[in-house]
């Protein structure tokens, strides 16, 4: 969303704050805590969050998005190698991105792959 | 005939300053890389902002002041305002640039006066809300997902506009991995704020039995 900006349209505008700005953001992100995320990598993201948007003007929004969509796709590689490994005797079939299951080797399943 | 071949000898401030500018890029534009940024108690708190992101600004501000300059005296003059081509292109204007850098600066001063005296600082309030956790996410054993989930949290509070089915995936799968990696606080207790709630309750029982 583009913000409320002077004349002139440039880098040093997006350095344009509001003061007590900092006290309403946290509102937002207690549920970060509540994840139990540590508070030096929440302060590490939350510094280049602010870079990046006041670098972009705010209008970070697409970019976000894209990067999100390619992270997504990088995560759902990683995802599979972050489930349980099976026990002997049964295969990890992916049920989708989010979701893998153990199933057990039969002959029958064996035959249909 | 011996040839005395020796490299090319760098001067130790080229070097730091290359070093320098290279790692504020990364800052700026967040290409750090998610264990990079899985810091976790053991490591210094991130002083990201203050050593790179505040001088990198001001380098950019003179990138872009030299091309502005150099727009406004070569050409470029059609289309570079809404006056028709009629005056020419903008250059930086004195008063809006310190306008514009004392506001940052009055807001950064206020933040880091915030984290000095250690009242609602970010970190103050993180630490506080901390007490209630249900959970603990290990960053260095799973450097992308919480760079994603942090990430994505900041950017638009992960509740509102296209990334909402994104970021509950991303959380049912940081739950999903605390529930197989057995760090959570919730499997053992349901409880949270001191007593069980609906919440905590179909979290265990859908996450817990995966174990």
């Amino acid at each position: 969303m583009r913000p409320v900006i002077g004349e002139d349209y440039n880098l040093a505008t997006g350095l344009r704050q509001g003061i007590l700005q900092p006290l309403t953001s946290f509102a937002f992100h207690w549920p970060i805590a509540l994840m139990g995320f540590p508070v030096h990598a929440f302060l590490a993201h939350a510094q280049l969050n602010t870079l990046y948007v006041r670098l972009t003007f705010q209008r970070s929004a697409t970019v976000t998005f894209t990067f999100s969509v390619v992270l997504l796709g990088i995560n759902t590689g990683s995802t599979q190698t972050l489930s349980t490994v099976c026990r002997s005797g049964w295969s990890t079939s992916s049920m989708g991105p989010w979701r893998t299951e153990c199933t057990i080797v039969t002959p029958e399943t064996a035959t249909m792959v | 005939m011996t040839t005395n071949v020796t490299a090319p000898v760098v001067p130790q401030a080229v070097q730091d300053a290359a070093s320098f500018l290279l790692e504020g890029f990364r800052v700026m534009f967040y290409l750090k890389t998610p264990s990079e940024m899985a810091l976790d108690d053991t490591d210094d708190e991130p002083k990201f902002l203050l050593n790179y992101g505040v001088p990198m600004f001001f380098v950019f501000m003179a990138i872009e002041w030299v091309g502005l300059a150099l727009r406004h005296h070569y050409g470029g003059h059609k289309n570079a305002n809404s006056h028709g081509g009629e005056r020419p292109a903008k250059i930086y204007r004195l008063n809006d640039m310190l306008v514009s850098t004392t506001l940052g600066t009055a807001q950064t001063i206020f933040v880091f006066l915030q984290d000095y005296l250690g009242l609602l600082g970010q970190a103050f309030l993180f630490n506080f809300v901390s007490q209630y956790k249900f959970m603990t996410v290990d960053v260095k054993e799973h450097p992308w997902i919480s760079f994603a989930v942090l990430m994505l949290w900041r950017v638009r509070s992960c509740t509102t506009s296209a990334c909402q089915s994104l970021c509950f995936a991303l959380i049912s799968a940081t739950f999903r991995i605390a529930a197989t990696t057995g760090t959570t606080d919730f499997c053992t207790s349901s409880t949270f704020f001191g007593r069980p709630t609906a919440f905590t309750t179909v979290v265990r029982v859908s996450m817990c039995s995966v174990r």
